[in-house]
């Protein structure tokens, strides 16, 4: 993608990032490097891992997600997070919002071929 | 502290960890974010990717970004910080100023000025870091010149004042004392809103399922 295509993505994927991380985390607890080799799974590999974080911590303010650490058998202190019960409405909510606003984009971007002429035109 | 990781990934997570600390981030909290982020670089490096995948090519840009989105109400958390340092600094002065030896009068606008300058360095640090992602290195060096200009301007100001007018401003010892106790609430103030959720939650159990 070029410079302008990524950065038109970025600009695309801000409003609707923390809801794709709201997701992951409904599907099962996770931790940070999960969420993002998730995203860049799913095509979305214009986001930085780091800028996961930012997003995570606001998630966690809001008390949408919490999280935990967990002692793996390297010894490593993997932090996992989990949706919480707000969590859960906020990510329905944000999935009817996409919906409706994904689709009306779509009808805006493809719209079906035009046959006549203008309104208004003689 | 990472022993095991390869050194681009070492400095940065170093850099990171210097940063948060000369930030006032408090010591558990740090400690729980540095082993977040280690963990990740390790992850990163196990897949052949570079620490700039991780945190973007400012390093010290992604740790104030991650500092302040834990935080509740930064700027008034800053403003705050500055407020109370500026009140406990004049007020200790003022409380202070008449007992100490030689001297015969309040303090005057010099020296309440001078007292200014901690606070004034912890407010511009804070701005700093509430902005630097969008600064930038350069940015933020030209900054800090100007803040020492300015800093220096205002000294010298302040003091062809003192010189020419004596003391313009004085505060005694009784507002001076209000001054402290107004200061060290907007101090604790400042501090409880830089809580975070990370340092109340520390010690939370994990599930079982």
């Amino acid at each position: 993608m070029d410079t302008d295509g990524s950065e038109r993505g970025s600009r695309i994927l801000r409003g609707i990032l923390d809801a794709c991380l709201l997701s992951l985390v409904a599907e099962r607890d996770r931790y940070g490097y999960e969420l993002a080799a998730e995203l860049r799974r799913a095509g979305l590999g214009i986001v930085r891992d780091g800028s996961i974080y930012p997003l995570v911590a606001r998630l966690e303010r809001r008390n949408l997600i919490e999280g935990y650490v967990v002692r793996t058998d390297r010894g490593q202190r993997r932090r996992y997070y989990r949706i919480t019960a707000a969590g859960r409405t906020e990510l329905d909510e944000a999935r009817a919002l996409w919906d409706q606003v994904a689709g009306g984009v779509h009808a805006v971007l493809h719209p079906p071929p035009a046959g006549g002429a203008p309104h208004g035109d003689a | 502290m990472n022993a095991s990781l390869p050194a681009p990934f070492s400095t940065t997570l170093r850099d990171v960890d210097r940063y948060w600390r000369t930030s006032g981030v408090p010591r558990s909290e740090r400690r729980d974010r540095i082993h977040e982020l280690r963990t990740h670089l390790e992850d990163a490096a196990a897949q052949g990717r570079g620490p700039e995948d991780v945190v973007g090519p400012d390093a010290l840009a992604f740790a104030a970004e991650w500092i302040l989105a834990d935080r509740r109400h930064p700027w008034a958390s800053a403003a705050l910080r500055f407020v109370g340092m500026l009140a406990v600094g004049w007020g200790a002065v003022a409380v202070l100023f008449p007992h100490l030896p030689g001297v015969s009068s309040a303090p005057g606008i010099q020296t309440l000025g001078m007292m200014s300058i901690p606070a004034l360095s912890v407010l511009g640090k804070d701005v700093t870091q509430m902005n630097r992602g969008r600064l930038g290195r350069r940015r933020v060096a030209a900054l800090a010149l100007a803040a020492v200009l300015v800093a220096g301007a205002g000294g010298a100001a302040l003091g062809y004042l003192q010189a020419t007018r004596g003391p313009v401003v004085e505060v005694s010892a009784g507002a001076g004392a209000a001054l402290v106790l107004v200061g060290v609430v907007a101090l604790v103030i400042a501090w409880r809103l830089r809580l975070t959720p990370r340092g109340r939650a520390s010690g939370r159990p994990a599930p079982t399922a």
